[in-house]
């Protein structure tokens, strides 16, 4: 495809870069292209929002950097290069050293990421005894101090105690305690707010960007939230039916966007000042096995124009490290 | 904990109850014990005498209290036929009984976990295709028709393994896959069904983001909780198995409690049968009581 956006970026050197990635599912009628084509990059101590509603390919995208397609899906082309290292071309066993260890990810639903059968302390040791091959007392130390971290009251105590035992804000500190047990170097957080409520979700997310500021973990948050990405990102790239459409610096993105998919998604954030009714976007997001021609989001755009339906935008730069695929940008 | 598990202990101790009265109940009907010792021609002095002697004579619940106490004790009166202690003579043919079943059970949880566990894990491959066929197969052949399959086949036609009897282990192959094969195609569908739904679950996922094994996922992580429902399936299979060895002991001429049995009610002697469905049963009540408690023990839902 000639109209494949580029990473805006691409030659010089980032910490983890994904470029052009397509993943590919079988389905009953024909292949079904979840992501087609992402590119983006996150360095070192800072923080990217991937943002899109469910379905446009996010989630799969993340599992894809971990190359933990389902096996009905394959990464189909690109690259996803980590520190220098290209993991699409690892061996099983050489991409599984990295996986959590280098790269590691925190659950969407606090109440199925932890393993029922085994008491916490197992679980959030895991991975240490894994890569890091600590064991017995040292590791329960190791264990008891991120339990503290992620403020776990009497940790000695309930390091013994399995997943249902505790309540599900302590679950998803747990799962971030061990997300961040091998201090990886990026750690993808899957819609990691979505089931706690709101001043849980705000002491979490403080206790990411304290996690961040100690250990410079680049943070790849996955959300259909912009308040999130608001909150916690200095970057953001948005997606759209398995392509991103915009991406930026937040501030940037926030203030001018371009692309009327960010401008709906931001008009369907509440605000405090005035009391206008929230907006939804009508429509529903184009059936990955069959997309339409030209720009995927034209037949929900209320900008559309025939050109629109005809042709797909190029990935273009709006301003200084600002990029969007929009024949038209800005607002209406 | 404690309350749940009384609770089942009582539950056994009633349905030990009701089993003991309905086999009982059961091997008065049908038919007359004392007839079946004296000839046809003998004068009736002689058999109200046998009647006596049996103690068939007294009044039905004397009868029952003193089966039951004296059973409670071990004591399950004398074969007719044999001459002999039941307890005796029963627990000369058990070790070949449990030897049979072991061999069978250890067949079937071979095939049934290893079959289940990666046609789960690599569903909708050539394996799980030939697994689910080997299914069919195996739960729409009844066993007996599998024996002496496999007789004709490995005995008389390729002359590898004995067709019967008991002795070095080569006896013991086509029984025990004879009586293995069955349960093996339902352990694999509840162990390939359990593991699918447990594979496609958060937690397994994040197993593998933390760079866990792929061995380890399946076995470790995912088993164990796809555990529950396979255990109680096994348990019941191994329960089922001791049953299932009356037809197959029968097959294959194997000196246990199956083929005893058989013989006790083609006798009617049934003291001797009295005992060995009493040991039947208690067997799957007490079975069932530990899969119970296991169960709670596995489950920490349950536990707490």
């Amino acid at each position: 495809m000639s109209e494949e956006p580029r990473s805006p970026n691409a030659d010089s050197s980032h910490l983890l870069e994904v470029t052009d990635l397509h993943v590919e599912f079988q389905t009953k009628t024909g292949p079904s292209r979840a992501v087609d084509g992402v590119s983006f990059y996150v360095d070192e101590g800072e923080s990217l929002g991937i943002v899109g509603e469910s379905g446009c390919g996010k989630s799969v995208t993340a599992m894809g950097i971990l190359r933990l397609i389902a096996s009905t899906g394959r990464i189909a082309s690109g690259s996803v290069r980590l520190d220098g290292e290209e993991l699409t071309e690892l061996s099983n066993s050489q991409m599984r050293a990295i996986r959590g260890k280098k790269i590691s990810m925190i659950m969407q639903d606090p109440m199925t990421a932890l393993n029922p059968t085994f008491t916490i302390g197992y679980q959030v040791g895991e991975a240490m005894k894994i890569h890091e091959g600590v064991r017995g007392k040292s590791l329960l130390g190791r264990v008891l101090q991120l339990l503290r971290l992620v403020n776990i009251p009497a940790a000695e105590r309930r390091v013994r105690d399995y997943p249902d035992q505790f309540s599900g804000g302590m679950r998803q500190r747990i799962a971030g305690a061990i997300g961040i047990s091998t201090t990886p170097q990026v750690l993808i957080c899957d819609e990691p707010t979505t089931a706690l409520d709101v001043t849980i979700q705000a002491q979490y997310l403080e206790l990411l960007k304290e996690v961040q500021e100690q250990t410079g973990v680049a943070l790849v948050f996955i959300t259909h939230d912009m308040g999130i990405v608001a909150r916690m990102c200095e970057r953001v790239a948005v997606m759209y039916a398995g392509r991103v459409v915009e991406s930026g610096t937040t501030r940037e993105v926030f203030r001018n966007p371009a692309h009327p998919y960010t401008i709906s998604l931001l008009r369907c954030l509440p605000r405090l000042e005035g009391v206008e009714r929230l907006e939804s976007i009508d429509g529903q997001p184009p059936d990955p096995r069959e997309m339409p021609p030209g720009c995927r989001f034209a037949p929900r755009c209320p900008k559309a124009q025939q050109q629109c339906h005809e042709a797909y935008p190029e990935f273009a730069p709006v301003s200084s490290g600002h990029h969007a695929s929009c024949f038209f940008p800005g607002g209406w | 904990m404690g309350r749940f598990i009384a609770q089942r202990i009582l539950h056994a101790i009633f349905a030990m109850f009701v089993i003991t009265v309905v086999i009982f109940g059961t091997v008065r009907l049908s038919g007359d014990p004392a007839r079946m010792m004296i000839s046809d021609e003998a004068p009736h002095e002689q058999y109200l005498e046998m009647r006596r002697l049996l103690l068939l004579d007294r009044p039905i619940p004397e009868q029952y209290w003193r089966w039951v106490s004296q059973a409670a004790q071990g004591d399950f009166g004398t074969s007719l036929r044999y001459q002999i202690p039941v307890s005796e003579l029963v627990s000369t043919r058990l070790p070949a009984t449990l030897e049979l079943a072991v061999a069978a059970y250890g067949f079937t949880l071979l095939l049934g976990l290893t079959i289940g566990v990666y046609s789960a894990a690599f569903r909708g491959s050539a394996l799980d295709a030939g697994a689910r066929l080997l299914a069919v197969m195996g739960q729409a052949a009844p066993n007996f028709w599998l024996g002496i399959m496999l007789v004709l086949v490995f005995a008389v036609w390729l002359n590898w393994l004995p067709s019967g009897g008991r002795g070095e282990w080569r006896h013991l192959v086509l029984p025990a896959i004879t009586l293995g094969w069955g349960p093996v195609a339902g352990l694999m569908r509840i162990t390939r069904s359990s593991m699918i739904e447990v594979l496609s679950s958060d937690y397994v996922r994040l197993a593998r983001v933390k760079g866990v094994g792929e061995t380890s996922v399946l076995w470790k992580h995912a088993f164990k909780n796809g555990a529950l429902p396979i255990l109680t399936f096994a348990s019941l299979v191994f329960l089922g198995l001791i049953r299932g060895s009356v037809i197959v002991e029968t097959v294959f001429f194997w000196p246990g409690i199956g083929l005893l049995v058989l013989e006790g009610v083609n006798n009617r002697d049934f003291q001797l049968v009295q005992a060995i469905i009493l040991l039947f049963s208690s067997w799957v009540i007490f079975g069932n009581l530990l899969v119970d408690i296991l169960y709670v023990y596995l489950n920490p839902k349950i536990k707490h």
